[in-house]
This record gives structure tokens, C-alpha cells and sequence, in this order.
């Protein structure tokens, strides 16, 4: 069946037809989520609120861009969305930190994440540039997730972020230039890894 | 020791290569059709929480303070301004001299 057709099952409350959907789409959102939250378990929640947003807004689903492209935007805003919402979690934990004298650390620090899709030998180096990407600014990390976490193509990449192929190029460009610099900062820990 | 270094980040960089799409975990499809079935079955409320009035409230109580404050010092430095300008500034007596009669 059609993805398109599933939609409009779905927006008239199809259970069948959202399972479908959910099938066809689970990994696509799991894994591009993953790769904003870093951590499999918040990525889970938010990959729940995708799906919850996707049965919602079926309704409001007007066909202009590709159903792919609209559930990604639904997972890149929901991430994006989570790591504001833990960012400002983070500053609020900063202040209590201040008067709590008991812990003194700071709460909600960037764990070590590994990817699970992650060759084994590349394991901790990817571990660092995940902890890198993390530094990246919003719409930076968007266009290298989507192309090097999610294999998509420039030409897919530019869809899902309304921009022209161009745009999306010389955002990979700023992002890995960014990444090179804030790899500077991991370069001591390079020994650790041998 | 920088070819080592830019080695190392090219490295790093070339780390996603041959990447998997990560798996959704067993059961994602239960735990949103559980979630999707406990929200149509809730009454909306319009419940806000008790931390974020808190947070309201105090930001409403230093807005107020600051507001204050801030009048106040432009009252204060408004009055000695006045009180320079009736006595001792040299330009209050010259101007006596351009008096017309």
C-alpha cells in the first residue's frame, strides 16, 4: 500500500494502517533521533512523541512534501525540541548546583555514548565526535546527522531542511570544520584510545 | 607531531564510515499505542505546575523590586539635578545679566 493512502487511513483513525507506517518508518526516526539525544533511552521517548505527533497531525498532512520528509522534520523538531528542553534542565541544575553545597557537580552531563550501529573498531573514536557533533549550532548538526548519521542524500538532506543543495553543502562544510576544531580539545586523549 | 595530530581528526572524522541504522527497541509500538490510548481516555485539564508558578511568582516579586529601585534612583538623582540648577550653577547668574525690563 501506498504511504500516501496509509495517511489518510491513518487520519481516519486506521490502527492497521499506523502499525504499517510505524514499521515502515521506526528505524529512520529511532536512528535520527539517536543521533541528536545520544542516548538510547531518551531517544526512545522521543521517538515515542514522533509517532504520537505523526497519528495527530495525519489529519494536517497536505501531501507538499514527501511523507519521509514531513515524519523526518516531525523527529528533527521533537529532538531539537528534547535538547532544549535538557539544555535549560542543565542551566536550572547549574543554579541549584549553587546552593545544594551536598553534590557540588553538576547534574545531567553529556554521558559517553556509543552508537549501536557503530563498526567496532571505530567505537571510541566515534564516541568522541558524537561528544563533538553535540558542540555543532542547530541547523549544522541537523545536516551532518541527516547525511553521515542517517545516510541521506545532499539532495535529501536539502528537502527535509527546506534549503537548496548548495545551502546544505557549505552548512557540511561549516560543521566539519567546526568538528576539526573541537577535536582539538579530544586530541590529549588520543593515548587512551591506543 | 601536527601530521599526527590532523591524522588522529581525520581518523575521528572518517569514524561514522560503514555505519548501521540503529534498531527501534522491541515494544516501541505498544508503549505508543498505550500512551495514544491514555490521552484520548484524560480529560484535558489546565493544570500548571506548582515549581513553574513558583518561578513566575519570584520573577514577578524581582521584577516589582527592580522596578522600584530603579524609579527611585531616577527620583533621587532627578532632585539633585534640580537643586544644581537653582544654586550653584555659573549659568543660573550669568543669564540674570540678559534680563530685559
Amino acid at each position: 500500500m501506498k504511504i500516501s493512502n496509509l495517511i489518510s487511513l491513518i487520519a481516519k483513525g486506521n490502527e492497521k494502517a499506523f502499525a504499517t507506517l510505524y514499521d515502515t518508518y521506526k528505524n529512520r526516526v529511532f536512528n535520527t533521533v539517536l543521533g541528536y539525544v545520544q542516548n538510547r533511552e531518551e531517544a526512545e521517548e522521543v521517538a515515542q512523541d514522533v509517532f504520537i505527533e505523526v497519528f495527530r497531525s495525519c489529519t494536517n498532512f497536505k501531501g507538499e512534501s514527501s511523507e519521509s520528509t514531513w515524519i523526518y522534520r516531525i523527529a528533527i523538531n521533537k529532538s531539537l525540541d528534547h535538547l532544549r528542553h535538557k539544555r535549560r534542565k542543565k542551566r536550572f541544575a547549574f543554579l541549584q548546583s549553587l546552593f545544594n553545597a551536598d553534590t557540588g557537580a553538576l547534574q545531567h552531563d553529556v554521558p559517553h555514548f556509543e552508537h549501536p550501529g557503530i563498526l567496532l573498531e571505530n567505537k571510541d573514536k566515534a564516541a568522541i565526535l558524537f561528544k563533538a557533533i553535540d558542540t555543532l549550532p542547530e541547523s549544522q548538526k541537523t545536516a551532518y546527522i541527516l547525511s553521515f548519521v542517517e545516510d541521506l542524500s545532499g539532495k535529501e538532506v536539502a528537502e527535509v531542511m527546506n534549503l537548496s543543495p548548495k545551502a546544505v553543502e557549505s552548512l557540511l562544510q561549516r560543521a566539519k570544520a567546526g568538528l576539526r576544531n573541537e577535536l582539538e580539545k579530544y586530541y590529549p586523549e588520543r593515548r587512551k584510545l591506543k | 607531531m601536527n601530521n599526527d595530530k590532523e591524522q588522529w581528526k581525520d581518523e575521528v572524522m572518517n569514524s561514522l564510515d560503514g555505519i548501521h541504522r540503529a534498531e527501534a527497541p522491541d515494544f516501541m509500538f505498544t508503549r505508543i499505542v498505550g500512551r495514544l490510548e491514555s490521552a484520548m481516555n484524560e480529560p484535558v485539564s489546565s493544570y500548571i505546575p506548582v515549581k513553574r508558578a513558583w518561578v513566575a511568582i519570584a520573577c514577578f516579586i524581582l521584577l516589582c523590586v527592580c522596578d522600584i529601585g530603579f524609579l527611585k534612583a531616577i527620583n533621587h538623582s532627578g532632585l539633585n539635578n534640580t537643586h544644581e540648577a537653582r544654586g550653584s550653577s555659573p549659568y543660573a547668574i550669568e543669564n540674570t545679566n540678559f534680563n530685559l525690563y
